[in-house]
């Protein structure tokens, strides 16, 4: 029996936007067990990649709960917007208001100190949190693979090992075994195409041994042989290592690397299915 | 189209508020600076224009000196030498308008301070007669007032004196000239010529307050002080009509070449009438006069190159943002260009930009210039000079042409990346080829063996080498400012202080008249002081115009208990009775007449010529010096000694039985105390320079750290997303930033000591003569200050970095 991951209950992250609110999630209740392969489907602006970044801890929800293994995630504390901001005053171009622009950047200067402990260092504090989670627990794909240039393919995984204080060779050139690239690792991003270089972020991202790897439209920038080919590298990859994965994505065709599809519409899952 | 493609790049440029900040701050620091240099450059230059102009106004300034450095004339040779002169002139275009003999005596001031004490105080008095030419300036200003002396117990005196002893008219003062002492009533306040930067003879730097004194008499009054005969003179002061051209000692050519034949005409004159020895020289020979044009002179050569410097600065960070701005919107304009936009709609707004910028940062330039920095230059020339201004320069076509020059500047620094953003190839920006840069070869090469994070640390900061050069340029440029001033205070401080202090044991230099030296020998014995005779006496080499001064010394030595301690260079130290006679020159003689060790060379005194054999070169004089053993000295010029050395023991000070015999008396202390309070004084000046280059190179950083910052958002993002704590991105952040500073401080180290020394050597000139002491501490200090500027700006990037919204940088990565 397959042990649950992580657990939301509840989850809703609302945007507070000029022309009212937009309620990006609204009431996601969402389980994921060890070892499965979830791709999230949805049109523009359903709400899944806002899924995927409280998934990964980059977005805080407005309310609801998030635990990952048994733990609940670190999220940053609500912004309190002292009277010093003055952003209680309308932004029509009354003087009043002129006036208050004019004083903002003053009362920004004079407030510093309250601001930064009442706001920027908790939320830094919460923000190094955050980061530590996603260290410990997440790897992340992204669509435009985002690769660091200036390093060779091998240096690229190093780097993310290094980060976390934890350098192995031996690990990242297996990884790079793994996704078929052991003949390019001292070659530089520039130097080999798009579906090799999605194969190396795939390798960057299971560098530190994540429990969870989160990928946004990931195979988005690629021809569909070469999606095939990244998916096919991927499953393996994840198989291999024993790592839960969730994918975002546009294209039905990638749900058939999926051991379950969840559609996700206006905020909310209107379909859970298992695959297999 | 033109307007919105400007609106746009006006927003664009505005959310980049603190970079436009920091570069309109560099176009005002240039045009302030430039208007507040400019303004003193022309103010000093009308001053000295003006003053010593032959007009009601000006003091009608001699053209050629005769002096008698050994003694006096009596009034008949006097007349006689000014007759000879008259009869024997020059058939030239040049006329003779007037000979007028004047008698100049060193001597002591005794002057009772506030509290009682009595302080004898070294001075020079001036016998006045006829007194149109050279006359004292009373100027119609609050610092002067009253008349010329007509009674033979009245005096003029120095402002700096009434000023710095507290005397007004009507007060009596007590002076004397070797033989004795007499009152004289103050009838006037004003300036001479000769001592407009008020100065104890052969120093550089004005003296203090009650340190020194000068006074101008009737001619009678003086003869009457010094004892002297009617009608004796020791200097003939010779008017030529209109002011004609003379030769400079900062040029090698002759620029007044009528003037030096006469003056070599009136030499062999001298030679013919008279056995001793005389000097006749142009204003360049003044000490006085020649200061203030050196020092007008280098102001108006260096206030374009100091602004034209900063200018250049500010246009390189204006480049670099501009640049940064075209990266970021490369694919809009590749957009743009796509949409059948032409290159030269372009262009425009990327020119007007800088030139906005550069048109904002002026105005604030030249209100701050205007209000602040010129009337605080002249502030600095009346409180350094001590004369009063009694007109500025006209400052309307100073701001016209700082500000025109700045704005070409700024305007040349936006054109190139205008061009820039004109021929960007689209399709190269939409296949996103564009922003891919990545280090050299030989850099990921050397790197390849680092950890990764420190290959990339030393990969990302050499990325842009074109970026970090210009930012080293201008870095090197803003230290350049701070250092060089340093440089300067530390190589004065030393040739000045550390000269006095280190190499010269004496504790009073006493001038005594001819044969004095008996009587103050005697005091000395009596005293128990160690004593010992000093003979200097002016020459020239044969052949050049310009004077030196030779040193007679009892004991010529390198050792530092000697009274003068010779700081030998090269060479060995000189035989007494050689024949010829064996010196050692200072190395700005070796410098100027290319003189070496071995070599035997001319000195002339006056109409007598002696060869020399030079046996070493010192280190350390600011003016040309030639030492002798004094004996060799005195058989060629008949004068045992001019003054007397004392090392006083404890207890025992200068008395006024002392300065009664005497002509003058400088205490060791009073030299070294002037120069450390003009240093004190000028705190405020040094300070204010020194922060003007810390707070270019500050801006200039910024700017640079804050681009490459910008230009890898998406590579933070990324390693951030993927779990990068702020902690190891800082860390790495830090290696870059000390890595560029350490480039860039020792940059602006070399920047420092290139631009010192040519800067050094554009005023050196042979009565000023300093050679740039390469002080490791400074070196240090520059490198340091730059590496902490650097290092200062980490915490602004990683605040930036903690502000980053991931969630918006994830929408670009996905």
């Amino acid at each position: 029996m397959s042990t649950l991951l992580l657990k939301m209950e509840g989850l809703e992250r609302h945007y507070h936007m000029p022309s009212g609110t937009v309620k990006a999630l609204d009431g996601i209740d969402f389980e994921i067990n060890d070892g499965e392969r979830i791709i999230l489907l949805g049109p523009s602006g359903s709400g899944k990649s806002t899924l995927l970044n409280c998934l990964s801890a980059l977005d805080t929800p407005t309310s609801g709960t998030y635990d990952f293994a048994g733990k609940s995630v670190p999220r940053s504390p609500k912004y309190v917007s002292g009277w010093w901001n003055l952003s209680s005053f309308p932004k029509n171009r009354t003087a009043l208001n002129i006036f208050v622009n004019i004083l903002r950047p003053l009362t920004k200067v004079l407030f510093f100190p309250i601001e930064y402990f009442s706001n920027s260092r908790p939320m830094a504090k919460a923000s190094e949190k955050a980061t530590s989670f996603r260290r410990e627990n997440i790897g992340y794909v992204f669509q435009f693979f985002n690769l660091l240039q200036d390093l060779t393919v091998l240096e690229n995984i190093l780097l993310i090992q290094e980060l976390a204080d934890s350098r192995d060779v031996k690990r990242a050139k297996h990884l790079l075994r793994l996704v078929g690239l052991e003949n390019e690792m001292h070659r530089f991003p520039a130097e080999i195409s798009g579906g090799q270089q999605q194969r190396v972020a795939i390798a960057r991202s299971l560098a530190k041994k994540p429990r969870l790897l989160l990928g946004d439209e990931l195979t988005g920038n690629l021809d569909s042989k070469t999606s095939e080919k990244v998916m096919t590298v991927l499953v393996k990859a994840c198989e291999s290592e024993g790592i839960t994965c969730v994918f975002v994505t546009h294209d039905e065709s990638l749900t058939k690397y999926a051991t379950r599809v969840v559609r996700i519409d206006s905020g909310k899952i209107i379909s859970d299915e298992k695959v297999m | 189209m033109f307007t919105l493609l400007t609106k746009r790049l006006a927003r664009s440029l505005w959310r980049t508020k603190i970079r436009l900040f920091a570069v309109t701050l560099m176009v005002m620091v240039g045009v302030f600076a430039g208007i507040s240099f400019a303004s003193y450059a022309h103010t000093a230059t009308n001053m000295y224009d003006d003053i010593y102009a032959d007009s009601d106004e000006g003091v009608n300034l001699p053209d050629i000196w005769i002096e008698n450095p050994s003694w006096v004339w009596d009034g008949e040779m006097s007349e006689f030498i000014c007759e000879e002169v008259a009869n024997e002139w020059l058939e030239s275009n040049l006329a003779l308008n007037e000979c007028e003999p004047r008698l100049i005596l060193d001597g002591v001031m005794f002057h009772v301070n506030e509290d009682g004490n009595e302080s004898i105080i070294p001075a020079v008095w001036h016998g006045i007669d006829e007194g149109n030419i050279d006359r004292v300036w009373i100027p119609d200003n609050d610092c002067c007032s009253g008349v010329m002396a007509s009674a033979n117990d009245e005096i003029v005196i120095d402002v700096r004196v009434a000023t710095g002893m507290n005397l007004d008219l009507g007060d009596t003062v007590s002076i004397g000239s070797g033989t004795g002492s007499m009152n004289y009533t103050v009838v006037g306040i004003g300036y001479h010529s000769n001592h407009l930067y008020f100065t104890q003879g052969g120093s550089l730097f004005p003296s203090q307050p009650g340190t020194f004194a000068t006074g101008y008499l009737t001619a009678e009054g003086l003869e009457n002080l010094a004892n002297l005969s009617s009608g004796t003179s020791n200097h003939l002061l010779i008017d030529i009509v209109g002011t004609p051209e003379y030769d400079l000692q900062s040029t090698d050519e002759i620029e007044g070449e009528e003037l030096s034949a006469i003056i070599a005409k009136i030499n062999s004159i001298m030679e013919e009438i008279d056995d001793s020895p005389s000097l006749v020289y142009s204003r360049s020979g003044v000490d006085s006069v020649e200061l203030l044009r050196a020092d007008a002179e280098g102001a108006m050569t260096t206030y374009i190159p100091v602004t034209a410097m900063i200018a250049i600065v500010a246009g390189i960070t204006i480049f670099l943002s501009l640049q940064r701005l075209i990266q970021s919107q490369a694919r809009e304009i590749a957009i743009l260009r796509t949409l059948g936009i032409p290159r030269n709609v372009i262009i425009p707004s990327y020119i007007i930009m800088p030139l906005l910028i550069g048109l904002v940062g002026s105005t604030f330039g030249i209100i701050l210039g205007y209000y602040i920095g010129a009337p605080a230059m002249n502030q600095i020339y009346e409180d350094i000079i001590g004369i009063p201004i009694m007109e500025s320069a006209e400052i309307t076509p100073l701001i016209i042409q700082i500000t025109t020059m700045s704005l070409l500047l700024v305007l040349i620094s936006g054109l190139f990346p205008a061009i820039q953003a004109s021929r960007l190839d689209p399709l190269e920006i939409l296949r996103g080829n564009y922003e891919i840069r990545i280090s050299s070869k030989g850099i990921q090469k050397v790197t390849s063996r680092l950890p990764s994070t420190v290959g990339l640390t030393i990969r990302s900061s050499i990325r842009k080498p074109t970026r970090l050069a210009f930012t080293f340029i201008a870095v090197g440029l803003s230290m350049l400012i701070f250092g060089s001033m340093t440089l300067m205070v530390s190589t004065m401080e030393e040739a000045v202080i550390g000269n006095v202090e280190d190499n010269q044991n004496w504790d009073a230099q006493v001038v005594v008249p001819f044969g004095g030296e008996i009587e103050v020998s005697a005091w000395a014995e009596d005293k128990g002081a160690i004593h010992e005779l000093l003979l200097e006496f002016p020459a020239n080499a044969e052949g050049d115009t310009r004077y030196l001064m030779t040193y007679g010394l009892d004991e010529v030595s390198t050792d530092s208990t000697s009274m003068i301690n010779i700081d030998l260079k090269e060479g060995s130290l000189p035989s007494i009775n050689s024949e010829p006679p064996q010196v050692i020159i200072d190395e700005g003689l070796q410098h100027f007449l290319d003189w070496q060790v071995g070599d035997r060379q001319t000195l002339v005194f006056g109409a007598t010529s002696l060869e020399i054999e030079i046996t070493g070169v010192s280190q350390g004089e600011i003016s040309r010096m030639v030492y002798f053993h004094r004996q060799d000295l005195s058989s060629v010029v008949g004068i045992e000694a001019t003054s007397v050395l004392l090392d006083l023991p404890n207890g025992v000070e200068i008395d006024n039985e002392l300065g009664e015999i005497s002509l003058g008396i400088t205490q060791k202390q009073d030299l070294i105390q002037t120069y450390e309070t003009l240093l004190e004084q000028q705190q405020g000046i040094f300070g204010s320079i020194l922060a003007l280059g810390v707070i270019i190179a500050i801006i200039v950083l910024f700017n640079t750290l804050i681009i490459n910052l910008t230009e890898r958002d998406v590579e933070i993002a990324t390693l951030r997303v993927l779990g990068a704590p702020i902690k190891k991105i800082g860390a790495m952040m830090l290696g870059e930033h000390i890595a560029i500073g350490l480039i860039g401080g020792l940059l602006a180290c070399i920047f420092t000591i290139l631009g010192t020394q040519a800067l050094i050597s554009s005023f050196v000139q042979w009565s000023f003569y300093l050679t740039v002491n390469l002080d490791l501490i400074i070196a240090l200090e520059l490198i340091g200050i730059v590496v902490f500027i650097s290092a200062m700006l980490t915490p602004i990037g990683i605040w930036r970095i903690s502000r980053m919204d991931l969630v918006e940088k994830v929408k670009d990565l996905s």
